[in-house]
């Protein structure tokens, strides 16, 4: 596949060794999430996804559209008793934790922030889920897990932070059991360039807010994958989404500005303009929120089946 | 930003807070070039950035620069005026 590089990060990025790269990312992408758990739980719903939710009206609130993203993920992973789930990037637990409470899989999250562990550990804890439930500050091109070992994998908000898209796709190919399932929730750039990729907004928030970020086009992602030996099976647009949900966010640092700059001087502006860069270009779809689907060989989930609500009422 | 505050010290306020944005002093900003027109070389992060600062400073919320049909911000002596109503209804007792 021709390497097209996208932003200046990215090409930077393209310099350094692999090796190099990997050590960038635990560096810089950890920054943002080691701040306190506390200021997140100021700003996002109350198991802390740092995600889009889905909503279904424009007047629902935060929480409710969390809850549903959550089922939904739930619905689409359709984990069952004594599966084993790896949850890459799972901040501070929140679909993990979810599922923990919700099937009778088997847990396992990595995150490189030792912050987000701990904090997830302390939540499944006190929500009697521990015993199923193993986290680890990792880096996922280091972990070294068994091939087919695991029936589903979750990025949610994850793989954007990732540079080296092929060797995590090819590690979801080989730890995947046949059957397994793979969900991705991320951001995408259109093919057709709009807007300005270099721009200092785009370079705030990829950069000096989010340490690093990779946004490539979605048929590129869903290439990589179908070349690691995955199907896919089923991708929605969230854009409209994310721009609600970042508008959420962005009343809540409003909200607790002082609180959070008590905590973290100057923390609040950051989160406010580089959730305003975010929301702009979703509300202006230069950039694209996808949920993506895939198995590795037959399916034991069948988007077909799914509802999709009827238009006018009568069917 | 605390008591009443009148209209020209809002006014004297925002040319400060948008001279130091575009590292100028205040005299060099006129009253009524636009703040999001390019003239005063304010890109889109800066004038993001810039909207953040006033709402610092003076404890209010300021349009939404993502809703469709946002009206664009004008020249300086409008977003001033814009601040002014904002911290009228604020002192108001109210709100946002
Ligand atoms: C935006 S947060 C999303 C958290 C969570 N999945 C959710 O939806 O609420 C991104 C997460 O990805 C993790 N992450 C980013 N790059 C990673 C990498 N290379 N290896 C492991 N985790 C990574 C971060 O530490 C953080 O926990």
């Amino acid at each position: 596949m021709t390497r097209v590089a996208h932003t200046r990060a990215e090409r930077e990025a393209n310099l350094r060794s692999a090796a190099d790269q990997r050590e960038h990312e635990r560096q810089a992408v950890a920054a943002h999430y080691e701040h306190s758990p506390e200021i997140f739980s100021l700003v996002l719903d109350s198991r802390l996804a740092y995600a889009t939710g889905v909503y279904e009206h424009a007047g629902e609130d935060l929480e409710t559209a969390q809850a549903r993203k959550y089922a939904r993920i739930a619905a689409k992973l359709d984990i069952r008793p004594g599966q084993r789930v790896l949850d890459v990037g799972c901040g501070w637990g929140s679909n993990l934790l979810y599922l923990a409470q919700h099937t009778e899989g088997v847990f396992q999250g990595i995150t490189l922030s030792a912050q987000q562990r701990e904090e997830a550990l302390r939540r499944a804890r006190a929500w009697g889920v521990a015993d199923r439930v193993q986290i680890d500050v990792c880096h996922v091109e280091d972990l070294n897990l068994r091939p087919e070992s695991f029936d589903a994998v979750l990025f949610s908000g994850s793989i954007v932070h990732m540079h080296n898209r092929p060797a995590v796709h090819q590690m979801v190919g080989e730890v995947l059991k046949p059957g397994g399932r793979v969900l991705i929730s991320d951001c995408y750039f259109p093919v057709q360039p709009r807007g300005d990729r270099d721009s200092a907004a785009t370079e705030y928030i990829f950069v000096e807010a989010l340490g690093y970020c990779r946004l490539i086009g979605l048929a590129e992602e869903l290439q990589l994958m179908e070349r690691a030996g995955l199907d896919i099976l089923h991708v929605e647009d969230l854009t409209r989404h994310y721009a609600q949900t970042l508008a959420h966010w962005i009343d809540n640092v409003r909200k607790h500005r002082r609180t959070i700059d008590a905590m973290a001087p100057g923390f609040a502006a950051v989160l406010q303009q580089y959730m305003t860069v975010a929301r702009m270009s979703f509300a202006r779809r230069t950039a694209l929120e996808y949920m993506i689907l895939a198995t590795k060989g037959a399916p034991t989930v069948d988007p077909g089946a799914w509802p999709i609500a009827q238009k006018g009422g009568r069917s | 930003m605390d008591g009443i505050i009148d209209n020209d010290l809002i006014l004297a306020r925002v040319r400060a807070l948008i001279a130091e944005s575009v590292r100028q002093p205040a005299a060099a900003i006129p009253l009524d070039a636009r703040v999001d027109g390019g003239e005063l070389g304010i890109d889109s992060l800066g004038l993001i950035k810039l909207m953040v600062r006033i709402e610092e400073a003076f404890d209010i919320t300021m349009p939404d620069l993502a809703a469709p049909g946002a009206a664009p911000f004008g020249s300086v002596r409008e977003v001033a005026a814009l601040v002014a109503r904002q911290v009228a209804a604020r002192q108001a007792g109210g709100g946002q």
